[in-house]
């Protein structure tokens, strides 16, 4: 619990500190493909921690590189005058909803053994009364 | 002392142990990234909200840069000339009550003004209104609204302006796509040509036979003049420095 609540302040700081900031227009761009890479990284650690295979250093490496590839190649897209960006927003936007799919694909089936199990449970139950229940009958 | 260190001790090491059971490096590595990313997210809606001109584009963005900082620095160079408008204002109203050769300086500074286009003007006039004609190639074009004024000076107009741009020594009527640029500020049809100066002079110089206002009506071009007693022309907007042109007595 104190993870989640750590993480959560980081968060929330952010978002007051992110308020107070004023981004001129001229580099929302890069903000924004930059924004869209952080996503991805998140997005694959949170499905990386639910199959159980998270690295800190490969989600930190992900996390800096893959924005600073994308803002790399907006920059050099605006040098060029050919859109790069969009390769960028295309990839991370692509993989966002690969990941996001597969967190929703591991969650689901997590309710749905939870389900099963408390169903084998009651199951379990009612057999034992009944058993008693027989085993007071003939005793009687 | 060896009392308190060895508390020291237990505390460090259970600060330690407390850190590890929760594993708050980890969590704090986790935060840092989420913390930038947060920012960046909020920052990012933060100012394209506040940011009116949201255009497409990367020229189109520079563009926008650009535009907010020249406005910024107009309005800086406007206020200033305001202030120092307003001073030289005191320094005539001191001057012209004290003496009678200032004043006459003053009638002349006066007359200059009028002359450059630098003051406001009103007096008797004629108003000419030049619109699109029904037929596509009856459009007004900068070569009518030029001739129009042209063939205004020539009558004797003191003062003219084209929807109130006042027309200057430098002054240019040019075509710049669908519409005219006067003084470097467009405007478009119907044109509302003002002249100050005698009304009758300036309404026969158009409408004289085979004239501009004849020549005009026959390309299609509805062309309207009124007399009116007094006509409003606002002064120059734009700044009258030059910067290669020095007087020269000879």
């Amino acid at each position: 619990m104190p993870g989640v609540i750590i993480v959560l302040l980081f968060i929330l700081a952010g978002i007051l500190t992110g308020m107070n900031v004023n981004i001129p227009y001229s580099s929302s761009q890069y903000i924004a493909v930059a924004i869209l890479a952080c996503l991805d990284s998140v997005f694959g650690a949170l499905n990386a921690n639910l199959n159980k295979k998270f690295k800190m250093n490969i989600f930190l490496t992900g996390f800096f590189g893959n924005s600073i590839i994308a803002i790399f190649l907006v920059f050099i897209g605006t040098k060029l005058n050919v859109d790069i960006y969009l390769a960028a927003v295309i990839v991370f936007s692509g993989r966002l909803l690969n990941n996001f799919t597969a967190i929703r694909r591991v969650i689901i089936s997590r309710i749905e053994e939870n389900k099963d199990n408390i169903k084998d449970e009651v199951k379990k139950a009612v057999n034992n009364k009944k058993k008693k229940v027989v085993k007071t009958n003939i005793e009687e | 002392m060896s009392k308190d260190e060895s508390q020291n001790v237990v505390k460090g090491q259970k600060f330690k142990e407390f850190i590890k059971k929760y594993s708050v490096i980890a969590y704090v590595a986790i935060g840092i990234p989420l913390f930038i990313l947060s920012m960046l997210l909020a920052a990012q809606v933060n100012s394209m909200s506040n940011n009116e001109a949201v255009l497409e584009g990367k020229r189109e963005a520079q563009l926008a840069d650009d535009l907010v900082n020249l406005q910024q620095e107009y309005n800086e160079l406007k206020k200033k000339y305001e202030d120092s408008s307003k001073v030289v204002n005191e320094y005539k109203n001191n001057a012209a009550s004290n003496n009678e050769l200032i004043s006459s300086m003053k009638k002349e500074i006066e007359d200059l003004n009028n002359l450059a286009g630098t003051s406001n003007l009103s007096g008797e006039g004629i108003i000419v209104t030049l619109s699109d004609g029904q037929k596509t190639d009856s459009l007004v074009h900068d070569s009518d609204v030029l001739t129009v004024v042209n063939e205004l000076k020539a009558a004797g107009a003191e003062a003219i302006c084209v929807n109130n741009q006042r027309i200057i020594s430098t002054s240019a009527i040019r075509c710049v796509g669908p519409v005219i640029q006067v003084n470097y500020q467009k405007v478009a049809a119907p044109f509302e040509i003002k002249a100050i100066g005698n009304a009758q002079y300036l309404e026969s110089a158009l409408t004289i036979k085979n004239g501009v206002a004849d020549v005009l009506k026959e390309l299609g071009v509805g062309i309207n003049i009124t007399r009116q007693d007094k006509v409003d022309i606002p002064k120059y907007e734009g700044s009258l420095t030059f910067k290669y042109g020095v007087s020269s007595e000879e």
